[in-house]
């Protein structure tokens, strides 16, 4: 009997200590707080502590990222529970909407009266503001001032597709060019972020790509999507057809590879560390004669409304104290480069951080559409249909009936 | 008064005896029954958390059109995920690069590491060192050795191209859809030979002298010896083997993204990378069950038929 008594013991041991894990509570409410960016995930931890530190009866945990598997990660997180999930999760692009039913409105919250019309688009659903913006972005074609110049070539001039490649035709032949222009492998540069162009230039894009999705018309017919797969068949032979990683295509550029990038402010930092010798900038890429960057928001950070009554006014107050307090302000700008998408709030400086707030500030930008109009899947299909179309697999009208019959597929 | 004194004497029978001993044993058992159940419960516990309940709820989500998160409000919907999954063309093109891919990594593994080991059972001086070199790939990780490779088959080659004037043979392999799926299967020749290697060895080790040295009397060359010798006691390494190499090549997943990531173009997607992608990327997370269910029975079967197929080729000395 001895025996099974010490058996029986060790198993309760074991269950006890297996849900015994769980926390006591005490006055201090504490949050979770989970984004995307690894690249500001450092300085962000900086900013979380100095909240910390400032204000009693919140703690705020900043949980480690992923990068890639971002939305993977969260999904799990909230399949799990969604108690426990993430406080604040940052989310952007198609995924928005499987997260929608667990975002708390936020419009009560100081930021909230911040945030310009123009940039609600993205984050409002059903009346209901579902994310705070974390900063605003922009792509466009970042190019070599000093490669141009010597060159001869005015980047301002570079606004239609055939001044572009008269410029490409001159630039192609410059010592050490690889290619005039550079993109790079990963889904969304090779694919989306520039497929975008031709989607967002159209101006009821909504309405067409839905059209598109439930195949009453295909991507050849919205003028401006024809339009942009007639001038890539115009640039094609000089780009370097996405065969790089993102990494190798910005060492590319500041090695003087690629004259021009097709790329985002994010790439700046990395530029910047690789201390090159030349001047850049950005351009809008003129497909159909557009002269606008391509700016959005990029990512929403949103509030878990499984969470707790006082977890979320925590998390609001944070999430305010972030965006509208001077110190706040002051962190977002020198620390974490985001360059504000609230009326009244502090740049970063860098040169193409710069020039989206000008773009932005005049009014000149076209959306990202892929966020809210694509379906989800278009950046695994797209890719492949654009990489068969660079190794001549198929033609550009190939492209877009590929592209066209993915969309239905993958329309919901 | 003297019948009572006697039956309180009287010794007891055989019979009785021996039934209290039956009664201590069985009761003796069944405490011994019960302390073994006991120790076994917290496995027990450990394993139907991990891997039954998973695996049953798994078969149940893939008949529901259930969303990626909670299984509350899903609806029933037969047999529809698997009709999706069997329509996409991406799918089936998957399958068929599976097999082709385990193919050849089942010929080219063995073969291979069968070669090793019976180099470095020979009486070469360096078989110690050269043992743990041909082992060494098997213990890095299938991510890692993808990225290291993709260098060299994307960079490396290029560079090698130019300087000895041979494009036609070094260039950017990850980039062609044909040396794309050689570039996968060196890369995982070249980490599981190893591992199949030290099977071998065991294998050879574990034949009697006995055997090999009276076939030597005998005067059998050393093609003969391994036509008529050795393979045929070798049969139980192979069935171990085969049967390892074709299941991780039928559900490799690490090369496949490290190395090439299912391009170009959709070329070399694996099934369990299109699995992957169907619930994350497409947000199709029943259908991606229902392909994973598929994928599972494939595997399955064709794993218990090659087991089946070699263990009857199985002789002793």
């Amino acid at each position: 009997m001895k025996k099974v008594f010490v058996v029986m013991a060790l198993v309760l041991v074991l269950a006890l200590v297996s849900t015994a894990c769980g926390g006591g509570k005490s006055d201090v409410v504490k949050i979770t707080f989970m984004q995307s960016k690894t690249e500001i995930q450092s300085d962000l931890q900086t900013v979380v502590d100095d909240f910390n530190e400032k204000n009693e009866g919140i703690e705020v945990e900043l949980l480690g990222t992923s990068g890639d598997n971002y939305a993977t990660v969260l999904q799990s997180n909230f399949a799990a529970d969604p108690a426990t999930a993430p406080t604040i999760f940052s989310m952007s692009g198609p995924d928005t909407v499987n997260f929608e039913k667990f975002m708390a409105p936020l419009d009560d919250t100081e930021a909230a009266k911040l945030l310009p019309d123009n940039l609600k688009d993205a984050v409002v659903i059903d009346d209901k503001l579902i994310g705070l913006p974390s900063a605003v972005e922009g792509y466009g074609l970042i190019y070599n001032a000093d490669m141009l110049s010597d060159a001869g070539i005015d980047p301002a001039s570079l606004n239609s597709i055939d001044a572009l490649v008269s410029a490409f035709e001159k630039l192609a032949t410059v010592e050490g060019v690889d290619a005039p222009l550079g993109f790079a492998k990963e889904n969304y540069f090779i694919f989306i972020h520039f497929f975008n162009w031709g989607a967002a230039l159209d101006p009821d894009y909504s309405e067409n790509l839905a059209k598109v999705g439930t195949g009453e018309q295909t991507l050849a017919d919205i003028p401006s999507i024809k339009q942009w797969a007639d001038d890539l068949d115009k640039i094609k032979e000089f780009t370097n057809k996405g065969l790089v990683s993102y990494d190798d295509q910005v060492a590319g550029f500041s090695a003087g590879k690629y004259a021009m990038i097709h790329q985002g402010v994010w790439a700046q930092q990395v530029i910047d560390q690789n201390e090159v010798e030349f001047d850049y900038g950005f351009i809008p890429y003129p497909t159909g004669g557009n002269d606008k960057l391509a700016v959005g928001t990029a990512t929403a950070w949103s509030v878990n409304n499984e969470a707790s009554e006082e977890q979320q006014k925590a998390a609001k107050t944070f999430l305010d104290w972030l965006i509208t307090s001077d110190e706040g302000q002051k962190h977002s700008a020198d620390l974490l480069n985001f360059i504000p998408a609230y009326t009244g709030v502090k740049a970063p400086a860098g040169n193409l951080t710069e020039s989206v707030a000008e773009y932005a500030g005049s009014g000149k930008t076209v959306g990202w559409v892929y966020n809210t109009d694509f379906p989800s899947g278009m950046d695994v299909d797209g890719t492949t249909s654009i990489q068969k179309y660079y190794a001549d697999q198929i033609d550009s009208a190939g492209l877009l009936q590929e592209l066209s019959d993915a969309w239905v597929k993958n329309y919901k | 008064m003297n019948d009572s004194n006697n039956t309180v004497a009287r010794p007891l029978a055989d019979t009785d005896i021996r039934q209290r001993l039956e009664l201590y044993k069985k009761k003796k058992a069944r405490r011994s029954r019960l302390t073994f159940f006991l120790f076994i419960l917290p496995a027990l516990l450990f394993f139907a958390n991990v891997v039954l309940v998973p695996f049953i709820s798994g078969i149940v989500y893939s008949f529901t059109d259930w969303g990626g998160f909670s299984f509350a409000g899903s609806q029933f919907t037969g047999l529809e995920n698997y009709r999706t999954a069997f329509s996409d063309a991406r799918f089936v093109q998957s399958f068929l690069f599976s097999f082709k891919y385990a193919f050849a990594m089942l010929v080219l593994v063995n073969l291979i590491g069968f070669s090793l080991a019976l180099l470095v059972s020979s009486k070469i001086k360096t078989k110690n060192v050269l043992r743990s070199i041909y082992f060494m790939p098997n213990m890095i990780g299938g991510l890692i050795l993808g990225f290291i490779w993709q260098f060299i088959f994307s960079k490396l080659f290029v560079q090698l191209g130019e300087v000895l004037g041979a494009e036609g043979a070094f260039f950017n392999w990850i980039i062609d859809e044909r040396m794309a799926f050689w570039s996968l299967v060196i890369v995982g020749v070249w980490q599981q030979a190893g591992y199949a290697m030290i099977i071998y060895i065991a294998g050879l080790q574990s034949i009697s002298t006995d055997v090999k040295e009276a076939s030597q009397i005998d005067g059998a060359s050393w093609g003969r010896q391994l036509r008529h010798i050795l393979l045929p006691l070798m049969v139980p390494s192979f069935t171990i083997n085969m049967f390892l190499t074709l299941s991780k090549a039928l559900k490799e997943y690490d090369i496949n993204l490290a190395l090439t990531n299912g391009g170009p173009y959709g070329t070399t997607e694996m099934v369990a990378m299109n699995v992957f992608q169907t619930a994350y990327r497409f947000n199709d997370f029943a259908e991606a069950q229902a392909k994973a269910v598929l994928f599972f029975l494939v595997i399955m079967v064709i794993t218990l038929f090659q087991v089946n197929l070699t263990s009857r080729r199985e002789v002793s000395a």
